[in-house]
């Protein structure tokens, strides 16, 4: 047994997550949203989310199913162009994320020493700056756009990560099967790449899950304190524009675009509990 | 004669799980005397401790469900009694100790603390008499200096100690019965000699019943007057200790005292190896037709294997029980 | 060991996180960021009047004293003047600091003391109905995004139903009351979903210890299993989070300070945000962060006063 993760446990915790439904509609959704990413991205859908088609501050109607802002833009067409945008941020913002803190908790972890404490030092000093103030200094510093939004959401979730998959690889490196393949020659790489790291492929599933939703959620506040995105819709945008709009009784992109953003992090919300309780080894004893 | 304080007819305990409802306390009914020990032993999974959890009714719910049977004790039908009826008992007439003394003591408080709760909801009695209690039982199981002794928590204490606090706290209400679960499982070789060695002297002085859950067979010859063999939720033997140990009459009984291992071995005669019983316990949701012990058995036989049911457990020898087509024979049948 | 051992410990280990926090701050406000000046003085100024200024926020020092200037900030709490307002920014923050407590402070009290008490009733009844509707809605209330609250809010009890004050914030005790009290309730439900699943996990985590089937086979009823038994041994985990919270709390208040008008820190942040004031930014990021390891400090302390195999090991 080279491995404390045999496939049949992969399946067994998969067929388990796929008996409940609601498990199963939430996976729905985030595939659902995804697509609807990817058709925005190419062009198909809401292409034309910038022109103007109505009237200003039409209210849904058969013509126009979420209504018009102020300049008379379709409101349904910037949710789907806004869904491109914060499906775009949370898997991107995620990869960046993950490949970090699974490199620097990998490397940590497994070998010690000076380079161990180098890794610890700088996440701590990464971690003792409160989440919201460094993210609002990045993005007030490298300026509007989406690459500041990478950069700035990347920094701040490496974090959690890292600690999680150094605690594990601490954990699992002196385990039999490693000391096994040791016995037979392996490099410190292939132990690392090959048999260590499958055994904490449950905290980088778990963990994506988050830090996705997470992602899209700073997005949007970014995004509405003028931090973030400019140049396109973003569900904050439009939550940032409903602050005048309430006032004249236009109601619409405001309740939409929470709705469109509500359903998308409840989905992964319970994609990661489900994630959690099929997948973590403590809970699973139970 | 000696006077029966506890009895157990048919219970029946349930569990629902993902792959539906299996019965691990499947029908046991036994009888506890005053002063005597009852031993009842298994592999993991054969239900003992349930059946001890039953008893004491803290077999979690709504997951786990105690279905019929009945639990006598002092004339009441424990299973009949309200939640609250129940708590007086717990504690008070029937009291559990459990095999993980490590984790079983509440970390954060101290034991002198521990002891004082267990006096004090039975009894209402003040604080300072509480204490004074508490010293005294932490006398009875042989623990030095125990108004020190008190004060500590229990980490800084040896797994021994702290066994013998549980011991002191389950008999702070001098209770009819004693359940043990795997006491001693837990500890080195010495201590569980001593703290076996002190629960036999305590029940003289208390003339407490004692249930006694243990895989251990050598246990079960030390201490048990006598013993109920349990495999997938039934009784399957019960017999007084010595005639279990000189005469078996269940063939998983036979296969569990073969893999004791033995001084014999080795001298002198032809190596015989450690006999195991090969197979392993059943899925209990998926229990064959007939004998639950059929795929294991080397004397199975047809019968065995379905129209009439599982053998029923009946006395084979006076006073000697078997659940068995075809139990062994001694030189007492005809 | 000691406690005051471990506290010099805990004291020695902050030293190289407080460099590299002032290195990172250093990094990006003096190195990433640049030179100011341009955005200041807008496209006409002279050279010399560039200089004048560059001299005047100190960045014509070499590299090090930049970053020596950083540190001593951060113990001098001297962060010179807004580029908006003039005005020292100290005092600024002193007096901001006050008004959000008034906002934080009493809205933390009630949120811990209603998630816990929700937790406990959560476990309490573990697996059944009450329970799963609790997640159920903490889930869902920590799906909505905050500034649905506090639009909504905002617009539907001040606005239309009138019951409390739009935006505006009046000191001294108790004219500021009125305008607390709105905003406190939607920083109770922003945060009130979280806390309860983590105090739930938290207990419930405990449950399933040894020690609570010795409790209940003592013949304790479950009340006092829960709370006296499990409560003291969740009590840890409970602390940390309480402590952790508090630097936290004075920033989320950032959206429902600016929406409310209300001038905390959260509202000089916004304010500063809005106006690009650099040095208001800056000194906020070093200051949470100051307190920030302080009550990490404080917690980790605590943790070994609570628990017993900590404290004498």
């Amino acid at each position: 047994m080279t491995r404390a993760f045999t496939k049949s446990i992969w399946i067994q915790a998969f067929s388990r997550m796929a008996k409940s439904k609601l498990t199963i509609t939430a996976l729905v959704v985030v595939i659902g949203y995804s697509l609807i990413a990817l058709l925005a991205h190419w062009g198909i859908l809401a292409n034309d989310w910038q022109l103007e088609i109505g009237n200003s501050y039409e209210a849904p109607n058969i013509h126009h199913w979420f209504g018009t802002d102020i300049f008379g833009r379709s409101v349904f067409a910037k949710i789907v162009k806004s869904t491109e945008v914060a499906m775009n941020v949370g898997f991107v913002v995620s990869i960046i994320a993950i490949t970090i803190g699974v490199v620097l908790g990998a490397i940590g972890g497994y070998f010690g020493g000076v380079v161990d404490e180098l890794i610890v030092w700088i996440y701590s000093t990464l971690a003792a700056i409160p989440n919201i103030m460094l993210l609002i200094s990045l993005t007030f510093i490298l300026g509007k756009g989406i690459l500041a939004i990478y950069i700035a959401l990347g920094m701040t979730n490496w974090v959690e990560i890292c600690r999680l998959i150094r605690g594990e690889v601490i954990r699992q490196k002196d385990r039999e099967y490693v000391q096994a393949a040791t016995a037979i020659g392996a490099s410190s790489f292939s132990k690392l790449a090959l048999h260590i790291l499958p055994n904490v492929m449950h905290i980088v599933i778990i963990q994506f899950s988050a830090i996705f939703q997470s992602a899209i959620k700073s997005e949007v506040i970014l995004s509405y304190l003028g931090l973030g995105i400019q140049n396109g819709p973003s569900w904050g945008v439009m939550i940032n524009d409903a602050k005048v709009e309430l006032m004249q009784g236009a109601w619409w992109q405001l309740i939409f675009s929470t709705m469109a953003m509500f359903l998308i992090v409840l989905a992964f919300n319970i994609l990661s509990d489900a994630l959690r309780d099929a997948l973590d080894p403590k809970l699973r004893g139970k | 004669m000696p006077e029966k304080i506890l009895t157990v007819e048919k219970l029946v305990t349930q569990f629902n799980t993902e792959q539906g409802v299996i019965t691990p306390v499947n029908g046991v009914s036994f009888t506890v005397y005053k002063g005597k020990t009852l031993g009842i032993v298994g592999e993991s999974g054969s239900g003992k401790s349930l059946t001890a959890l039953s008893i004491m009714r803290l077999i979690a719910q709504p997951m786990g469900n105690i279905v019929s049977g009945h639990i006598w004790l002092e004339g009441q039908d424990l299973l009949q009694l309200s939640t609250r009826a129940m708590r007086t008992i717990r504690g008070n007439k029937i009291s559990m100790i459990f095999q993980e003394p490590m984790t079983s003591l509440n970390p954060v408080f101290t034991v002198g603390y521990q002891i004082r709760e267990a006096i004090t909801f039975h009894q209402k009695v003040s604080r300072k008499e509480a204490e004074n209690q508490a010293i005294e039982l932490l006398t009875l199981v042989g623990i030095p200096a125990p108004e020190k002794r008190i004060h500590e928590y229990p980490h800084q204490l040896s797994g021994g100690m702290r066994q013998r606090i549980m011991i002191a706290m389950a008999l702070s209400s001098r209770p009819a019965v004693l359940i043990a679960d795997e006491p001693t499982t837990a500890l080195d070789v010495t201590i569980q000699a001593q703290i076996l060695d002190l629960m036999a002297k305590l029940q003289e002085e208390l003339e407490m019943g004692i249930i006694l859950i243990t895989h251990d067979l050598g246990v079960v010859a030390e201490v048990c007057h006598e013993v109920a063999v349990m495999y997938a939720g039934k009784i399957i033997e019960y017999a007084p200790v010595e005639e279990l140990f000189k005469y078996p009459k269940h063939p998983y009984t036979q296969g569990l005292l073969a893999s004791i291992p033995s001084l014999e071995m080795g001298q002198g005669q032809t190596h015989k190896r450690l006999e195991t019983i090969k197979g392993v316990v059943p899925n209990l949701n998926q229990l064959p037709l007939g004998c639950s012990f059929q795929d294991r058995c080397y004397k199975v036989q047809q019968d065995c294997k379905g129209e009439q049911g599982p053998p029923p457990l009946e006395e084979k020898v006076p006073n000697h029980l078997a659940a068995c087509f075809h139990p062994l024979k001694d030189h007492r049948d005809k | 060991m000691n406690l005051y051992n471990y506290i010099f410990r805990r004291l020695l280990y902050v030293i190289p996180i407080v460099m590299g926090v002032s290195l990172l701050i250093f990094v990006i406000f003096n190195v990433v960021a640049g030179d100011p000046t341009a955005i200041l003085l807008g496209k006409h100024a002279s050279l010399k009047q560039m200089a004048e200024l560059r001299h005047e926020l100190g960045l014509d020092r070499s590299w090090l004293m930049q970053y020596l200037d950083i540190l001593k900030s951060a113990f001098t709490f001297n962060f010179g003047r807004s580029w908006s307002t003039k005005q020292l920014i100290a005092p600024m923050i002193g007096t901001a600091a006050g008004v959000s407590f008034t906002l934080v402070i009493p809205a933390f009290i009630v949120t811990s003391i209603l998630s816990i008490s929700i937790a406990l009733i959560a476990a309490f009844y573990r697996g059944r109905l009450v329970d799963r509707s609790l997640v159920v809605v903490s889930v869902i209330m920590m799906s909505i995004s905050g500034l649905t609250y506090i639009l909504l809010g905002q617009w539907l009890f001040a606005y239309k139903l009138g019951w409390f004050e739009i935006a505006g914030y009046e000191y001294g005790f108790p004219h500021f009351i009125p305008y607390i009290v709105l905003p406190g309730i939607i920083l109770v439900i922003l945060s009130i979903g979280y806390e309860v699943r983590f105090y739930r996990t938290v207990i419930l985590d405990e449950m399933y210890q040894d020690y609570v089937r010795t409790a209940r086979a003592k013949g304790l009823p479950e009340w006092m299993v829960l709370f006296k038994h499990i409560l003291k041994n969740a009590m840890v985990s409970i602390i940390t989070n309480l402590i952790i919270q508090l630097p936290a709390l004075l920033l989320g208040t950032l959206l429902v300070e600016s929406f409310f008008g209300i001038p905390g820190l959260g509202g000089i942040t916004m304010h500063a945000i809005n106006n690009s004031d650099f040095p208001i930014i800056k000194a906020m990021t070093i200051i949470s962060t100051v307190f920030y390891i302080i009550f990490n400090l404080i917690t980790d302390v605590l943790y070994t006063l609570v628990d017993p195999r900590i404290r004498l090991s």
